[in-house]
């Protein structure tokens, strides 16, 4: 609900959660102390005075922090709450984007040791395939079929990379999914990688996405020194190297081969296909590239098995898809619903 | 052996303002860092232009002494990609967003604001002071805050001719210390939990001014 930002949620121990949009700075001690009462009396007594003299020494009236109250209750925050369905924004809104703890606390690569040590790739190709997921970025390609082509290459080497430079403009999808769940890309990424025989990987983000490129690097370090990424990942023989690379500037990088183009350290020019990545890609070997959002909904799909993924969706387009809500309209944000033959005026 | 670096060079425009004496041991630094075969000349570059604010001559020569990256190869790449620069900026980047949802609520006209502002003569980017320099960029990704800019990393949104004195005061006071509250003021006992605060730290929030409530 990007039109109430900043936006802040208050859980109490016993589970209760109140909910504040558009908070300011001098706000927050006034929505901790509603929640949380100091335990020594100094700090009481301390409180109280402060607050006082704040009172009556500022120039500023004070309104009662309730006012910023949201409740999930008013009508356009249900709207935009309710008819979400949260895959690829699992958890959203419980966990720190870049604690490690606490993702594999919340089914955190579990989908991932599923794949290394009980399923084998076909398997997995076969759950991506009953679940009918089309590619993320837009041109919605079966996803099965390019994990296919690239798994039936027989070349010894071959690459992983997302493609992370999300150019359309108004979508902000990828820049919020790489900011706030970047171990769920990373997982999705190592899955994919598992299952198409690559142990070396790219994650091109825009440089207009500072703050991804940090978390995602940040997440890569974090998940080396587990075990999960780098050499013998889970104590088992797969290995996967991944890094970023850092776009810069150029719209045309979203289209696949040109990116490959920017990795290679080259202009950013497109070429013609065939051949295709999954063929020829980077440095000539078979690559397989994705997009941001196709790597986040693995996991979920390889947890939830079978066909819950496609229990939702149309016909030809199954599953649910993040969209994003800017421009001129009353609310902007970022919701993930199912792929349903609706009219925009219904999203409002 | 390739052509003369000195003659393909100076086709890329980089007049050096600050005639400080040269100091290369930055780039040698970045090469033992990054490497020296000639895919890497990308990350080599970015480095280079995070460091200076654009690319100097004198270290995109030492760059090809040190590596297999060629003179070609690099005025191809640094004038192929938006984000290089061959003139010095300012100590600040200012970035603009005309991308499509910025540009229907007037993304153009917060970039002249600014440069009103700054004084910036329309053939230039930076302002007398070299404090900032100002640029327009494809899509930040917070469209729902349009119209957006970026400084350096700090984005603001809602922009609008009227806020650029703000935004600009409130981008330098930033530069200073952030504070933070700790629970031992709540008189929290070790291990004791009485219950989370969650703040939402993505870029809009951000933007929106969420870090400084965290």
């Amino acid at each position: 609900m990007s039109y109430l930002v900043p936006f802040v949620e208050v859980v109490l121990g016993d589970g209760r959660s109140f909910r504040y949009g558009m908070v300011e700075p001098r706000d927050g001690r006034a929505i901790v102390l509603r929640h949380f009462k100091p335990r020594p009396v100094s700090r009481k007594v301390g409180v109280l005075i402060s607050s006082l003299l704040d009172r009556i020494l500022t120039d500023e009236s004070w309104k009662p922090v309730t006012r910023y109250s949201v409740d999930v209750r008013d009508g356009h925050v249900a709207e935009y709450m309710d008819r979400q369905v949260h895959v690829a924004t699992e958890h959203c809104g419980h966990i720190d984007p870049v604690d490690l703890d606490e993702y594999l606390a919340n089914d955190g690569f579990m989908a991932l040791e599923k794949c290394v040590k009980e399923l084998n790739p076909q398997e997995v190709i076969d759950q991506i395939k009953r679940n009918g997921l089309r590619g993320r970025g837009g041109a919605g390609f079966p996803t099965h079929l390019k994990w296919s082509a690239v798994r039936s290459n027989t070349a010894e080497k071959k690459y992983i990379v997302c493609n992370g430079d999300e150019g359309d403009p108004g979508a902000f999808m990828d820049r919020m999914l790489m900011e706030s769940y970047p171990y769920r890309i990373l997982e999705g990424m190592a899955i994919a990688a598992h299952t198409v025989g690559a142990d070396e990987g790219f994650l091109y983000i825009r440089a207009e996405y500072p703050l991804a490129v940090r978390r995602i690097n940040e997440a890569i370090d974090k998940c080396r020194q587990r075990g999960l990424l780098g050499n013998n990942i889970l104590k088992s023989n797969f290995s996967l190297n991944l890094s970023v690379v850092a776009g810069a500037g150029a719209f045309v990088c979203g289209e696949e081969t040109a990116l490959m183009a920017s990795i290679e350290g080259r202009r950013g020019m497109p070429r013609l296909r065939p051949p295709y990545p999954a063929e020829r890609g980077l440095w000539d070997k078979p690559t397989l590239i994705n997009n941001v959002e196709t790597y986040t909904v693995v996991p979920w799909i390889i947890r939830n098995g079978a066909e819950k993924f496609s229990s939702v969706g149309t016909v030809n387009s199954k599953g649910m898809k993040v969209f994003a809500l800017a421009g001129k309209i009353a609310r902007g944000g970022l919701i993930e619903v199912p792929i349903i033959g609706r009219s925009s005026r219904e999203t409002h | 052996m390739a052509a003369n670096p000195d003659e393909l060079l100076h086709l890329v425009d980089s007049d050096r303002i600050d005639m400080n004496e040269l100091d290369l041991t930055f780039v040698d630094e970045i090469i033992s860092e990054i490497g020296t075969s000639a895919e890497k000349v990308l990350q080599i570059l970015q480095a280079l232009q995070r460091h200076y604010g654009y690319l100097p001559k004198e270290e995109l020569q030492r760059v090809c002494e040190l590596t297999d990256i060629t003179p070609a190869s690099i005025v191809g790449v640094s004038s192929f990609y938006d984000q290089f620069r061959h003139r010095p900026s300012g100590r600040h980047m200012i970035r603009v967003c005309i991308g499509t949802a910025c540009h229907v609520k007037g993304g153009q006209r917060v970039y002249d604001a600014f440069k009103r502002y700054l004084n910036i003569p329309d053939t230039e980017d930076t302002d007398a002071d070299r404090l900032f320099t100002i640029e327009k960029v494809a899509c930040l990704g917070c469209c729902m805050l349009a119209p957006a800019i970026q400084i350096d990393d700090v984005v603001y949104g809602h922009l609008s001719g009227e806020k650029v004195p703000t935004v600009l005061g409130d981008f330098l006071e930033q530069q200073g210390s952030i504070v933070k509250q700790s629970a031992q003021q709540l008189g929290v006992k070790p291990g004791e939990e009485l219950g989370e605060i969650r703040v939402c730290l993505d870029s809009s929030c951000i933007a929106g001014g969420s870090a400084k409530v965290y």
